[in-house]
């Protein structure tokens, strides 16, 4: 009597086949060949930036250009540094670093900032981000010198609104999107910190990072 | 009815199976009504009696193909295929992936065993003697390979040191790390350098700074969320070679 072979079911065929995927997905990954998840790619500009420990305080969608319709923007927050991040997406390379800017946050002054900008053709974005340590601070400004090695240079001040003043896990954070901002050598931007009283308690020279595509 | 009518008529009530499948079921009734006709024969059965009993047993054949579809559910077929289409994207693309990631670790692998194959000769060239220091700052190695001395284009006395900076991890990258230099007596040296960045990877530069003639060694400083490292590299100057 000839010997049956054991045939291999459907849901045995659809398992295995399931199982090698996530054995290829997880040597892929860890042997850093292809990121399959966007996290991958903000741990891997977190090396870049030497931000110890990264954990994500905002994930974030902004397609306004081109290069960032298919991105992710990631608030993210270190040991002594943050940075906010663009983990950008291409079928070939998987999830990649495309953008990114970084604030030192270690020398136990009480508000951190830095301005990121992103150009492309016409099209820009600015973000204002950062972090308030100071617990006198309940509100905050942004003092905008532009033009500032000119002979005419021109300063206006814009609230920064409560709602993009978060807390996450005990801690402050600042991310807002700058309006009708072009950031640049020709601009410097200041943060201004302001107690319950309206009275002023600190200011920081917010530092800029800029990428054009 | 023959067998061959009774395989066919069952499997005409088959719906949700692939071309393999319906051979194998196919083989898998054959094979059952043969080890079933078999054993009527080894009874005494005639062929004819055997086949006509063995189907009798089987059953109604729509029937048995009806049930014999159950045991496919769609479900699974879906998943299967898509995770074969999954898994194919995902080799092509691991492929795609491990060129460039073969070459990140190698380049990283290259500064750690052999640096001096990257180097080139008009780098080389400026150095007196090889060195190498090296110093842990955060996850990034910051390594010394040499240094020399010579003159500016203005004809001052400056020293050459050439420097490398790598992830620990061969699958990482470096930050980049910004050094300053300071002479012999604590004060800062002014210079420039010129780099080369290997994917992110791997940072070779070339620093030129200015010392006085004879200082015996120029300090190396690399400052990092308030803290300072720092070597020392020596110099050796014509008199001394």
């Amino acid at each position: 009597m000839k010997k049956r072979e054991k045939q291999s079911s459907r849901k045995r065929t659809a398992l295995r086949r399931c199982a090698i995927l996530a054995a290829v997905v997880i040597l892929a990954s860890a042997g850093n060949l292809y990121n399959f998840l966007p996290i991958q790619a903000v741990w891997d500009m977190a090396d870049l930036n030497d931000i110890e420990h990264p954990r994500v305080v905002r994930r974030f969608y902004d397609g306004t250009l081109p290069v960032t319709r298919f991105a992710l923007h990631y608030l993210v927050e270190g040991d002594r540094a943050m940075m906010l991040c663009v983990a950008g997406y291409h079928p070939l390379f998987g999830w990649y670093d495309r953008a990114y800017a970084r604030v030192e946050t270690w020398d136990g002054a009480g508000l951190y900032a830095e301005v990121y900008g992103h150009r492309q053709g016409g099209a820009e974005t600015a973000y204002l981000f950062g972090r308030v340590d100071d617990p006198d601070i309940r509100c905050l400004s942004l003092r905008i010198t532009e033009n500032v090695h000119g002979e005419d240079p021109s300063t206006r001040t814009v609230e920064i609104p409560a709602a993009d003043i978060r807390e996450r896990d005990g801690e402050l954070y600042v991310l807002t999107k700058l309006e009708d901002v072009s950031v640049g050598a020709y601009n410097a931007f200041e943060v201004l910190g302001f107690d319950e009283a309206g009275l002023p308690v600190t200011a920081v020279e917010a530092q800029q990072h800029t990428w054009a595509t | 009815m023959t067998r061959e009518e009774y395989t066919k008529r069952v499997l005409a009530a088959l719906r949700r199976v692939t071309e393999a499948e319906r051979t194998s079921i196919q083989a898998e009734i054959d094979a059952h009504m043969e080890d079933h006709i078999c054993a009527l024969l080894d009874l005494g059965y005639p062929p004819e009696l055997a086949e006509e009993r063995t189907m009798a047993l089987m059953g109604d054949p729509e029937e048995v193909g009806r049930e014999l579809d159950r045991q496919y559910p769609l479900r699974w077929l879906v998943l299967g295929r898509i995770a074969q289409a999954a898994l194919i994207l995902a080799v092509l693309t691991s492929a795609l992936g491990l060129l460039s990631g073969v070459y990140g670790t190698y380049k990283n692998l290259q500064a750690r065993l052999a640096p001096w194959t990257f180097i080139s000769d008009h780098w080389e060239a400026e150095i007196s003697q090889k060195l190498d220091i090296r110093l842990s700052v955060g996850s990034d190695v910051l390594r010394i390979l040499g240094s020399g001395t010579g003159k500016t284009e203005e004809g001052e006395p400056a020293a050459t040191v050439l420097l490398c900076c790598y992830d620990q991890s061969p699958f990482g990258y470096t930050s980049g790390l910004r050094v300053t230099f300071e002479d012999c007596r604590g004060q800062v040296c002014f210079g420039g350098c010129g780099s080369t960045s290997v994917s992110g990877v791997v940072d070779y530069s070339d620093c030129q700074s200015t010392v006085q003639y004879g200082d015996p060694y120029l300090t190396v400083v690399c400052e990092r969320y308030g803290e300072r490292y720092e070597a020392q590299v020596p110099l050796l100057w014509e008199e001394d070679a």
